[in-house]
């Protein structure tokens, strides 16, 4: 029986290694081998080299996608915790209207923010006002945290309903009040979930260019607008070059996270 | 604190759903507006249900969502289940590594390899089949990019569930007699369906909404609704993408909660729910039957008769146009491209063996999209339409068809001054579409009349906050090259550098650099200023009747933007008879009405119902021009006069092609100016204190538990003792 499970193991297997292989593998391979030739095909590290150019454009994405970041965890923790804590019926209908905006093309829901927020726009034509927020970075922030909020508040949600009932009552019946309980009791055991969250909206935040490009005014570039504009540009040695230092830098990220997440994913406070 | 969490999600989802309201709200506006709602029509569902290019999006879509989601789901479960019973931990990690790669990774990162890898399978392709084009293999290329993106999750959410089962019930099922295929199939499955189902709806959601991914990755042929809703939101939103969301809005919210319905008695709750599920079974099955009819449709051809042409004798004519640059059959105009493929079908058919033609039409937003859309992909398209220099390139690249476009039968309709350009001295490559020259758009209730007249109005700094100005290199350093008088086509670094400190001084003066967001940027009264082209100017003053527009007298970018056929075209004979129709005066007249762009074609300008319609068209200049007036009595030579002479050449002022180290220093030139003041103290400070906050937390945690551990050791110790003393 030994035997047949291990062939078993592999055939199950097969396919999806198969696949993984080819169509993950082999692509970031050949992202590789553009990253360290010139348009010619000849080897070189001029593009690596090159990137220093791009330092600074990279430092804003970071630091506008850390910003949004912390702004999504900010609210959608204490949006997720309240959801956990009401009624199981309400959870539900709670949830459905969390995802529901999400079956809107993102591109529509920024357009929309956009329309709502420029300068003669929905917002500034109702109050009869002119407010200046399309084309700053707070828009940019907004944006972001707009369109990525569900994704910050779902595996919080989740991680916090999972929490045995019992834990709630013990910490209660040991003195804690409502709050030390969040504090020293639930947030550490939700940190898998606030891990997951964090990064399901610091990458997409990262190397985004939609939002950039229509609630940026376009009077400053993302990473991500960098790399489209290789692309539409044809200089596809550059935007692979970029594209490879942008993979490390959230492979790494990621992994420092998971660190600091223990197997049962608590991080002590 | 039970008032403040609802004060607090009342909150939260408000602002949510704002957007939402909003564009609902607009998707029923009178107008063509998303800013002003000037009264309720449903106009935009009706042009919703007429636009064939929108239904055939979303059932594109629907279709990749369907098959990525189905392939997806079963390489997926049975991947779980082989990284389940795998004992080898380094192989395992490895896998799991790998295949969470597509999910860690940002989506530009995966389209971008994604891309990468499937233009050298092109190449290796074409090296067995020599007449190979990416459309025929794009749809594989999007179920497979698709299949890839959503694969982790479905393994992510069908793997905690098998751990959950353990092994117990299977090993049961085994000694019971199953086969382990038996097992897996009777007793393992059906535990752990409700991941398998969740990892599925997963899957063909994320495929549903994914936009970066098609954007690397699609063919010409399959549009799908992000991609579609992209090319439309480049130029401007019209609300008919809004009443198409809001109709998918409803819809799931309906299909929500049919499938969440469910009684407060429990005896009842079993069966209601059992109703529930058939009922959102049974839609979704309508759904997909709905597809698979519509599918069978796309393939052929209904004529007039209503016979039914089979999919092998319709030929698929690709044409690749600029977006909104072709009447489409709005508002009572003539369908351009409908009614060539009734010519076609009716009076060519017979002399192409009987087979009838049917258009695939896609749209992009820059002749660079253009550029790099054919020589990237090896997409194949029948008929582009690129501007001069664009054409020049593609001329010296080989990239076009000399078909001769003095041997069209209608090539004599184009006015003599536009043949045998300085582009195309032959005639051989092109034919003339339209032309125009940029300006400065101006809105007359917040601008001065005494400071038009020249571009310094863009370095006006009475009107800082806004001016905008373009999105592109090409189009922002000509401003400033005009206005100080230098050679748009200069090959001297030091004149490009003298225009990016033009564009440096003008920066804290803008709004915004934009593209196409113009339109509503301008119409809005969002801004006051911005240079655009004349055409485009007319579809804004249509809407807004305080703008103006003028020529600046130092010179102006002057274009032509013309019908070409690329060198890889499928059907370069049927596309000929494509430029020929559009030559004809019903075509082109209704095309230069919809654009409207000035036309080089004598039947359009000599054509009495355009002249009365652009005399009457919704415009008047400072000295009562009409628009028909403002397109064709300000002659390119005669505005560019005082600039051809100072830099010495007829067509001073029209784009030439870059040599290749121009087009790179105007890049970098470009990345500079985008770079200067970029960044903001407060943006520093904020995402610093944040890092430094995070990094003090993990810090500390890892402090403590090395305190907390140190304290079980030492008890642990203690108790050791104490036990040992106990026992002595």
């Amino acid at each position: 029986m030994k035997k047949k499970r291990s062939l078993m193991q592999y055939i199950c297997a097969a396919p999806h290694i198969f696949w993984a292989v080819l169509f993950i593998v082999l692509p970031l391979i050949i992202v590789l081998g553009y990253a360290f030739t010139d348009a010619d095909g000849n080897f070189s590290f001029s593009n690596i080299t090159s990137l220093t150019d791009y330092a600074p454009i990279f430092g804003l994405s970071l630091e506008l996608a850390i910003i949004a970041t912390a702004v999504c965890l900010f609210i959608g923790y204490p949006l997720a915790y309240f959801i956990a804590k009401a009624k199981p019926r309400t959870q539900k209908i709670l949830i459905m209207l969390l995802m529901l905006p999400m079956w809107t093309n993102l591109l529509i829901r920024t357009y929309s923010i956009m329309a709502i927020l420029d300068d003669g726009g929905f917002l500034n034509s109702l109050l009869n006002t002119s407010f200046h927020i399309v084309g700053t970075k707070g828009a940019v922030i907004f944006g972001m945290v707009y369109d990525f909020l569900p994704y910050m508040v779902l595996p919080i949600y989740t991680c916090i309903s999972k929490i045995d009932k019992n834990m709630w009552e013990a910490a209660a019946d040991l003195g804690c009040s409502p709050v030390t309980t969040l504090v020293k009791v639930i947030f550490p055991l939700s940190m898998s979930g606030i891990i997951s969250g964090v990064t399901m909206v610091l990458v997409p935040s990262i190397s985004t260019f939609y939002i950039s490009q229509k609630l940026g005014g376009g009077t400053f570039e993302l990473i991500g607008d960098t790399i489209e504009r290789q692309f539409v540009t044809g200089a596809l040695n550059v935007g692979a070059a970029i594209s490879l230092v942008m993979m490390i830098l959230i492979l790494i990220s990621i992994g420092i996270m998971n660190k600091f997440s223990d197997e049962d994913g608590g991080i002590i406070v | 604190m039970k008032y403040a969490s609802r004060i607090y999600l009342c909150l939260i989802f408000g602002i949510l759903y704002i957007p939402i309201v909003t564009l609902m709200l607009f998707s029923f506006n009178a107008e063509n507006s998303t800013a002003e709602f000037t009264g309720f029509s449903l106009k935009w569902y009706l042009e919703l249900f007429n636009s064939p290019e929108t239904f055939t999006a979303l059932r594109n879509t629907l279709i990749l969502a369907v098959l990525s989601a189905l392939l997806a789901t079963v390489i997926g479960t049975l991947a779980a289940e082989g990284i389940y019973r795998m004992k080898n931990k380094l192989v395992k990690s490895a896998i799991t590594s790998v295949t969470n790669i597509p999910m860690m990774n940002p989506d530009i990162v995966t389209g971008m390899s994604m891309m990468l890898f499937f233009a050298a399978v092109m190449g290796i392709l074409a090296l067995v089949i020599p007449n190979i084009s990416y459309n025929d293999i794009g749809f594989a290329a999007m179920l497979i990019a698709h299949t890839t993106f959503c694969l982790p999750y479905v393994i992510l959410s069908v793997l905690p569930r098998l751990t959950e089962l353990g092994d117990t019930m299977s090993e049961a099922a085994l000694d019971l007699g199953c086969t382990p295929l038996q097992a897996f199939i009777k007793v393992k499955l059906p535990n752990i369906m409700p991941a398998v189902l969740s990892g599925m709806v997963m899957a063909f959601t994320l495929s549903l909404d994914d936009f970066v991914i098609s954007y690397f990755v699609g063919p010409s042929n399959f549009q799908t609704l992000p991609l579609l809703i992209y090319s439309m939101t480049k130029k401007k939103v019209t609300p008919d993408m809004y009443a198409l969301s809001t109709i998918i809005i409803v819809t799931v919210f309906i299909l929500l909660i049919i499938s969440n319905f469910k009684s407060d008695k429990p005896e009842a709750n079993t069966r209601k729910k059992k109703i529930a599920s058939i009922v959102s079974l049974a839609v979704a099955a309508v759904l997909i039957v709905a597809i698979i009819i519509g599918s069978f449709f796309g393939g052929s051809v209904v004529d007039e008769e209503g016979n039914v042409t089979a999919a092998k004798d319709v030929i698929v004519l690709n044409v690749y146009n600029w977006g909104e640059y072709i009447s489409d059959g709005f508002d009572g105009s003539l369908d351009v491209n409908k009614a060539f493929t009734e010519y076609f079908n009716k009076h060519l058919s017979a002399k192409y063996g009987g087979k009838k033609v049917e258009i695939n039409y896609t749209t992009y937003a820059t002749n660079e999209d253009m550029y790099s859309k054919l020589s990237n992909s090896a997409v194949k398209y029948d008929i582009v339409i690129p501007s001069d220099y664009m054409i020049e390139k593609m001329i010296a690249e080989d990239m076009l068809l000399a078909f001769d476009a003095k041997s069209l039968p209608n090539y004599d309709n184009i006015l003599d001054e536009f043949k045998g350009s300085y582009y195309d001295e032959n005639d051989m490559y092109s034919v003339p579409y339209t032309y125009g020259m940029v300006g400065i758009i101006y809105n007359k209730t917040m601008v001065d009349k005494e400071d038009l007249g020249s571009w310094d109005l863009l370095w006006n700094d009475k009107y800082a906050g806004k001016i905008l100005q373009f999105n592109n290199p090409r189009d922002a350093f000509a401003t400033a090259m005009y206005l100080d008088g230098l050679d748009v086509n200069s090959k001297d670094p030091e004149v490009w550098n003298r225009a990016l400190e033009l564009l440096m001084i003008q920066k804290p003066y803008l709004q915004g650099y934009v593209n196409d967001e113009i339109f509503n940027k301008m119409t809005t009264e969002s801004a006051a200023i911005a240079p655009y082209f004349v055409g485009d100017f007319l579809i804004m003053a249509d809407q807004e009747e305080n703008l103006g527009f003028y020529f600046p007298e130092e010179g102006v970018n002057y274009f032509v933007d013309a019908m070409c056929i690329p060198k890889n075209a499928e059907h370069p004979e049927i596309a000929k008879e494509y430029i020929n129709f559009m030559l004809s005066e019903e075509p082109a007249v209704a095309n230069a009405e919809y654009i409207g762009y000035a036309s080089p074609n004598k039947l359009v300008i000599e054509n009495e119902e355009y002249i009365e319609y652009m005399t009457d068209y919704a415009y008047e200049g400072e000295n009562g021009e009409t628009a028909y007036d403002l397109l064709y009595s300000n002659n390119p030579a005669v505005v560019n006069k005082a600039y051809n002479e100072k830099i010495g050449s007829d067509n001073a002022a029209c784009y030439r092609n870059f040599t290749p180290e121009i087009q790179s220093r105007v890049n970098t030139l470009w990345e500079n100016l985008k770079l200067a003041d970029a960044t903001e103290l407060w943006v520093h400070i904020t995402a610093i204190t944040i890092v430094v906050a995070v990094v003090a937390l993990a810090v500390y945690s890892v402090y403590i538990k090395k305190k907390r551990s140190r304290f079980y050791r030492y008890r642990d110790r203690e108790n050791r003792k104490a036990k040992a003393n106990t026992n002595s």
